[in-house]
């Protein structure tokens, strides 16, 4: 059996920002990427672990910037900590208009092969050598019962309307075939599947039918009612930006309370506003705000963020053009 | 062993109900093959610890994207059908924990197998399977509890019996209006945009020379053995998919209903990767002398332009009278004139309106001379008719 998805508690690793090895020589890491912390909410654990039960692709929607990506990265890091690229257990397909669905599974570099035998090299008699295997083939082999590696297939309304239908056999059976080589390709072992979607386009009922579907809707107006978005933001800002610990810094408050008020707002009107600000938005912001206050930034900037920060509502908020994107919320959210 | 013939799935009603309101939605995500993965998953002892979890579960499992936000299905109605049902399930489980005292099933369990399932072994005890002797037990007190309303949904019509407060939903009032010529039904129209434009990209043709250049290996090889070396990569024009539609879409007052369907189906032709080799042209109820290029009717090309032009495919979208379920013999003459003076082309008319309603309208006898489809819903064969017919090597000519 595989084990679940625990999501993190207070001092877990991945609690606060950590540099996931690339490349390593000996013991010295030669390149790396930064995981920030993930904190999701109990449903989307469970709705990991159901995906995970029933052996069947998560399928996340939400707004952009809620978070959608970051999630397969975490469950990645839940499971196979800070090796889970070196031990090649994490595994990434952006998606883009013009992606297709074999694209995810092999390539075969004609080019190379051409090439080979022109230089009367031995490899081009074998096709076998010139197979490239895409994301979704290499998460496949990659994965056996109990440790399953996890493919992000991000944004996969961005393809053509027919590339769901395309990957629905290979979902479903775990098998591919090369037909460049006639060589069949399967895996007793699913990996573990994260589609995010946008909704610009529509997914065919029978790929839908295949997923576990979770909506991320973080600020919704009965949530907004509540505490727990203002103390999910802090919880993130100071695991961004305070490396985990408690901090009073009057700040924190100041700019989760602006944004939750222009959330609010904007929920009230949501066709005018057209993009409403997202956690993604809110986190640039409060990075300016953070690099303006220790003095990081240029004067002039800071000054900016002083005024603010000592006025009771009145000041013009610092950097909006780091939070606002469409020109109305730009100008009607000056203020809190 | 002796059979059980009494045995009752778990949530099977709550699972019919669900599939009933679906049946005429133009997306499914509720069928068969889930439900066998819910009573495997609750077989295994999973989502068995709270009524909460079970839920939860089963949202999982049925809820779609396209729920969110229908009028139909949703994830209220969804929730407020597996409650009931669920609640029947509460039922029995505190009378067998009453019975028993295994405490393996908690109506309100702190146990979370979801979030920690790597710690709990599946519950696997008699009174856990749920499909041998489970909640729904017949015979049992659960079977009175009322379930939803039937899924069907009747109009209220005799104000009179209304105000007398007789029961109305009792009886099906739609059977009266089953020959009436007003009878609209929106739920007809359960085309869906996805369908719409996956039909009109299944019309679409390879034509050379569209695409991008790319590399001709075969001719690369073919000229490095001709010459002895290689010094350049040799060059072809990619086919690239075109679809070839001309929608000719009738804007007269009857088929103001229908204006959504007619928009949803140009952005289908306008949007996407696939170029678009088509027009779309506006009429008004006829085409006679000319065809116009927007929808309100200001800018216009001569009908005998578009008639003597290169062959195409043309869509007609018209009612063809059968909103208004009289015959017109002008509207007749001119449609088969119109029609006469296109048969050059491959023509197919969709009637928005469903096939019982051209009866005793223009639509019957216009039908006589044209293919004459009705929309469906995505899982009839109606628009794939129409791309079959485009596709078959025939004109089609006025059949009459």
């Amino acid at each position: 059996m595989h084990k679940p998805y625990l999501g993190k508690k207070e001092g877990d690793p991945g609690t606060t920002p950590v540099l996931i090895p690339t490349q390593r020589k000996g013991k010295q890491i030669v390149t790396s990427e930064l995981l920030q912390p993930y904190f999701p909410d109990a449903d989307l654990v469970k709705a990991v672990n159901v995906a995970l039960l029933i052996n069947r692709p998560l399928l996340i929607m939400g707004e952009p910037g809620c978070g959608k990506s970051l999630l397969a990265r975490d469950i990645a890091f839940n499971w196979y900590g800070e090796n889970m690229l070196l031990d090649k257990k994490f595994y990434e397909w952006p998606i883009k208009s013009t992606s297709k669905a074999k694209e995810g599974l092999y390539d075969f570099d004609y080019l190379g092969r051409l090439h080979a035998a022109n230089a009367r090299d031995a490899k081009a008699k074998d096709p076998a050598n010139f197979v490239r295997l895409g994301p979704l083939a290499k998460a496949m082999e990659a994965s056996t019962e109990k440790e399953k590696a996890v493919l992000l297939i991000d944004e996969i309304d961005k393809a053509d309307i027919d590339f769901s239908n395309d990957l629905l056999n290979e979902l479903e059976q775990n098998t591919f075939t090369i037909t460049e080589t006639g060589e069949t390709r399967t895996n007793p072992h699913k990996p573990f599947i994260v589609i995010t979607s946008n909704s610009e386009k529509d997914l065919s009922d029978a790929f839908l039918r295949r997923c576990v579907f979770h909506h991320i809707n973080l600020f919704s107006a009965d949530k907004l009612k509540t505490n727990a978005p203002k103390l999910w933001l802090e919880k993130i800002i100071k695991a961004r930006y305070y490396n985990g610990q408690e901090n009073a810094d009057p700040m924190i408050s100041k700019a989760i309370n602006a944004f939750i008020d222009f959330r609010q707002r904007m929920n009230n009107d949501v066709l005018s506003y057209r993009k409403t600000v997202s956690t993604s938005e809110f986190l640039d912001w409060f990075s300016v705000l953070k690099q303006c206050a220790e003095d990081k930034a240029v004067p002039a900037l800071s000054a900016d963020l002083k005024r603010w920060l000592n006025d009771q509502g009145t000041t013009r908020i610092p950097f909006g053009n780091a939070l606002f994107k469409t020109t109305k919320s730009l100008l009607d959210m000056q203020t809190v | 062993m002796a059979k059980n013939t009494n045995i009752e799935l778990p949530l099977y009603n709550a699972f019919i109900q669900l599939m009933q309101l679906e049946k005429d939605q133009p997306n499914k995500g509720i069928d068969p093959g889930s439900y066998l993965q819910l009573i495997d998953v609750l077989h295994q002892g999973y989502a068995l610890n709270s009524k909460d979890e079970l839920l939860f579960f089963c949202k999982k499992l049925w809820l779609k994207p396209f729920h969110t936000g229908n009028a139909a299905i949703n994830e209220q109605v969804m929730e407020n059908i597996i409650n009931d049902n669920l609640h029947a399930y509460e039922t029995v489980t505190k009378k067998k924990r009453n019975k028993a005292t295994d405490a393996s099933l908690k109506s309100d369990g702190d146990l979370d197998p979801l979030n920690n399932r790597g710690d709990i072994e599946p519950k696997k005890s008699a009174e856990d399977k749920p499909n041998e002797d489970g909640p729904e037990k017949k015979g049992s007190p659960e079977k009175q509890i009322p379930t939803p309303a039937a899924t069907t949904t009747s109009l209220v019509i005799n104000i009179e019996e209304s105000r007398e407060g007789k029961a109305l939903d009792q009886q099906d009032y739609s059977t009266y209006f089953n020959d009436k010529k007003f009878k609209f039904d929106y739920t007809y129209l359960t085309v869906s945009p996805r369908f719409i434009e996956q039909t009109i990209r299944s019309l679409r043709y390879k034509v050379k020379g569209t695409g991008k250049p790319v590399i001709d290996m075969e001719a690369t090889v073919k000229d490095v053995g001709a010459k002895g070396y290689f010094d350049n990569w040799q060059f072809s024009e990619e086919e690239d998919f075109v679809t070839r539609w001309t929608l000719l879409f009738d804007r007269g007052g009857s088929m103001i209903a229908f204006h959504g369907l007619q928009d949803t189906m140009t952005e289908a032709v306008m949007k996407g990767s696939i170029k678009n080799d088509g027009d779309i042209f506006y009429f008004r109820n006829i085409a006679r002398d000319f065809l116009f290029t927007t929808p309100q009717r200001t800018l216009a090309v001569p009908f005998d332009e578009v008639a003597n032009g290169a062959r195409r495919n043309i869509l007609i979208v018209s009612d063809g009278g059968a909103a208004r379920g009289s015959f017109d013999e002008d509207r007749i003459q001119h449609t088969y004139l119109m029609i006469h003076q296109l048969r050059k082309h491959r023509i197919a008319w969709l009637n928005p309106l469903p096939k019982e309603r051209w009866k005793n309208s223009s639509a019957s006898v216009i039908a006589g001379f044209v293919n004459m489809f009705q929309p469906g819903n995505d899982y009839s064969d109606d628009l794939g008719n129409i791309v079959r017919l485009f596709k078959s090597k025939l004109i089609t000519p006025i059949t009459r």
